[in-house]
């Protein structure tokens, strides 16, 4: 239900301003193509905003969806988004080359070349994004050059359209187009001032660092004046640590903790980038700041389970743990299964811990050992259909189902379960690599 | 499988955009295709003017009563050049090169290839618009 009004929300947002810019439809048209050009055209700028929109971390909006997903449509999106604008741009041009001149900026309209810097600034951030790793940028530098090449494209394409369109030549379609342009970056203020500017209000401290198992540590914080945040065992939040949250050097990382032990937080974190290493550096006292919490991989949205079915590969055990903390700590009686992959058993974090959990739940504990010692009497290799169906129950359909790990982990999961008949509703993933 | 779903309505915002943007072009110009059947005192030639100058797509830089692009009203053009000025101007024509730029006399280049017919129907039907009632 939610969900399906946070798409309404959605939809119109992407629709009003094309609507808007038609609207009353005037004497004057220039044929069909070209009408349809410069409504491809509207249609781009309102997805620009939007993409910001989804971007701005509003909490109610993404909680129905968890916001690791949004991140992902955000991607797709932009990709046609790109599709949109650049059709827009090559059918005006096929039209009427000689209205929309030249490509050297010289000799073409100025409202035309800001246009064609915008394209080129969406196609860069594209690039920049999907191929980053390729590529080879550092995430903390990515993220600052797309926070300002998109502010960038954002504004050049509200000027282009405010110079080149001639649709809006009335006074309020005039007032309406700048009502939004301005709502848009009023929304880019929130997120990148008045948002940071109350993290600053709102800081943590490192408690302590704790070398865990796996090259991986767990970094506790305490709230330094205030109560810190109420959060679903699963969650995941943004953390930066040592920096002004103004500096945009703040990472997604799953809470490990339970909300059932108040007063502090713990991320348990591999160190897999510059980030991660260097967090395992860093001292106790500190000062970190945490916007979260975020994510709807949490056991605490289906309270009538009849039990559950945890799939983690390697640190996405984080979530799952948090998870685990909590049920024990609640008492929980319900059927629990934790499939838990991993290369090495040396690897294998909260090794201990699991074990003692599952003595206090009713949990059963399989860990799957990609490259187990020759002793190993445990399950082999990666995961399978087979590993499934040798420890789940008949009773299948009524559980509920989470993944945390890599990708290909996920899809096997995935596909496995749909093969036992599992209700997709029942399958909740989270997506690790939102960069 | 969430990922499906985002790339799902990702691509499903993009086919109901252009399904949107082309039924707003289209009834755009359904409704404005009116304008061309002219007056009723209109002769032939001249009806034949106003399918040139919707052929062409003359809105997209002109206006006439308040339709097309407001930037450059053709209302009062006949009353400020004759035949012969006019047919100059529409096709770019050296003897007024010093009024328009490099970028218009390109965008006007083709209009040189207008068959002489439609040519002399499309300069008929300018100056048969003469003083509407302009908005602007």
């Amino acid at each position: 239900m939610q969900a399906t009004l946070w798409l309404a929300v959605y939809l119109s947002l992407v629709m009003v301003p094309l609507v808007l810019a038609h609207w009353p439809p005037q004497a004057g048209a220039a044929g069909f193509g070209w009408d349809f050009a410069m409504a491809l055209g509207y249609a781009g700028v309102a997805m620009m905003g939007v993409q910001f929109v989804l971007t701005a971390r509003f909490k109610r909006a993404c909680a129905p969806f968890g916001i690791d997903v949004i991140y992902f449509f955000h991607r797709y999106l932009a990709l046609v988004m790109l599709v949109l604008i650049a059709l827009h741009a090559l059918i005006a041009t096929g039209l009427d080359p000689g209205a929309v001149g030249l490509l050297d900026p010289r000799h073409a309209v100025p409202a035309i070349s800001i246009g064609r810097l915008a394209l080129l600034l969406i196609a860069v951030l594209l690039i920049s994004s999907l191929w980053r790793k390729r590529i080879g940028i550092d995430y903390d530098r990515w993220r600052r050059v797309h926070a300002v090449l998109a502010i960038l494209a954002l504004l050049l394409a509200v000027g282009h359209v405010d110079m080149a369109a001639r649709m809006l030549n009335s006074p309020g379609k005039r007032l309406a187009w700048t009502l939004l342009s301005l709502a848009w970056l009023g929304l880019i203020v929130h997120v990148r001032l008045i948002r940071p500017w109350r993290l600053r209000r709102r800081p943590f401290r490192v408690r302590a660092v704790q070398a865990e198992y796996g090259r991986s540590v767990s970094l506790q914080l305490e709230p330094v004046g205030h109560a810190g945040f109420d959060y679903q065992p699963g969650q995941f939040a943004w953390l930066s640590v040592g920096d002004s949250p103004f500096a945009l050097r703040e990472h997604p990382f799953s809470l490990a903790s339970s909300p059932t032990r108040p007063g502090s937080i713990t991320f348990t974190i591999k160190a897999l980038g510059d980030f991660s290493t260097a967090i395992a550096g860093c001292k106790p006292g500190t000062v970190a700041y945490v916007d979260g919490p975020y994510g709807a991989f949490s056991c605490d949205r289906y309270p009538k389970a009849a039990g559950f079915v945890f799939i983690a590969g390697g640190v996405g055990i984080a979530p799952i743990i948090s998870m685990l903390r909590a049920l024990a700590d609640r008492n929980d009686s319900r059927p629990l299964w934790l499939f838990y992959g991993n290369r090495l058993w040396q690897h294998t974090l909260f090794r201990k811990e699991l074990q003692t959990l599952g003595e206090r739940l009713n949990l059963h504990l399989v860990h799957i050992l990609g490259e187990p010692d020759a002793n190993w009497r445990g399950e082999r290799g990666l995961l399978r259909l087979e590993i499934l169906l040798r420890h789940l129950p008949d009773q299948r359909a009524d559980l509920h189902y989470f993944f945390c790990g890599p990708q290909p982990m996920i899809g096997v999961a995935e596909r496995a379960l749909k093969a036992l008949a599992v209700p997709l509703r029942h399958m909740h993933s989270e997506i690790f690599d939102l960069a | 499988m969430r990922e499906q779903w985002a790339r799902l309505v990702a691509l499903l915002t993009g086919v109901l955009l252009l399904a949107l943007a082309a039924t707003l072009a289209g009834w755009h110009n359904r409704r404005t295709s009116l304008p061309a059947a002219a007056p009723a005192a209109t002769t032939d030639q001249r009806a034949r003017g106003a399918q040139v100058y919707a052929e062409q797509g003359c809105a997209r830089c002109h206006s006439l009563a308040g339709a097309g692009n407001p930037r450059l009203p053709l209302d009062d053009a006949a009353s400020r050049h004759d035949k012969q000025a006019l047919r100059q101007w529409i096709i770019a024509d050296a003897a007024i090169n010093a009024n328009l730029s490099s970028r218009v006399r390109s965008a006007k280049a083709g209009y040189a290839q207008i068959p002489e017919l439609d040519m002399t129907a499309l300069i008929a039907y300018l100056q048969g618009v003469r003083e509407p009632t302009s908005p602007r």
